[in-house]
């Protein structure tokens, strides 16, 4: 359990840093891009106001799951269970050729309306096959 | 795959809760595993078996897999 306490600290620094990002870049948008343009400045300070409450409530929940055994315990099965694991992995498998036939679809159909649309719809579906046969070399060496 | 891991539990008097803790699994999996919607990994039949005292093929029933 001290292995995944190690990691829950490590997940915290992390998501430490992320907000001081985040609270970077809102404040860099407020001073340079909310005076020329109000509307759009503000709803990307909102965009970013959102991640950062998300990466504190994350954080605050590994906190407090640290300090009780139970909690930490429960935590540890929920994200190692193994029926969980291969659920993440047949979603995952079954995700990618659900997407690639819709953009497909849309991108026949945006080709009638506009074809820079289309074209970067099947920039996306060549993207995703890219990066899906990359991950096939890399797991077909790794395993 | 048939186990007769709700017997073993029962003559221990364990609930699916105590043995997923023990092993280091949520119940949901002891209830796949029981009902035989899932097929348990090598390292969680042994865990399993082991945790009976017993040897895999005690607790799980291959009997229906293709090929053996």
């Amino acid at each position: 359990m001290d292995n995944f306490k190690k990691t829950l600290k490590r997940r915290n620094i992390y998501n430490i840093c992320m907000i001081a990002v985040l609270v970077a870049a809102a404040i860099i948008i407020y001073f340079s891009f909310v005076p020329s343009n109000h509307d759009m400045g503000m709803f990307i300070i909102g965009i970013l106001s959102g991640l950062t409450a998300l990466l504190v409530a994350l954080t605050l929940k590994n906190c407090f799951v640290m300090r009780n055994n139970k909690k930490l315990q429960a935590m540890h099965i929920k994200e190692n269970d193994e029926r969980q694991a291969m659920i993440l992995q047949k979603t995952g498998a079954t995700l990618l050729p659900i997407c690639a036939f819709g953009l497909g679809i849309a991108a026949v159909t945006a080709m009638f309306f506009n074809p820079l649309i289309s074209l970067t719809l099947i920039s996306v579906i060549g993207f995703m096959a890219l990066i899906k046969a990359a991950l096939r070399l890399y797991y077909g060496r790794k395993l | 795959m048939n186990t007769i891991i709700p017997q073993l539990r029962k003559q221990n008097k364990l609930s699916q809760e105590e043995l997923a803790l023990a092993v280091g699994v949520t119940r949901q999996t002891i209830t796949s595993i029981e009902v035989g919607k899932y097929t348990a990994s090598l390292v969680l039949a042994y865990k399993i078996a082991k945790y009976f005292g017993k040897s895999i093929e005690e607790v799980f029933d291959f009997s229906d897999v293709e090929g053996l």
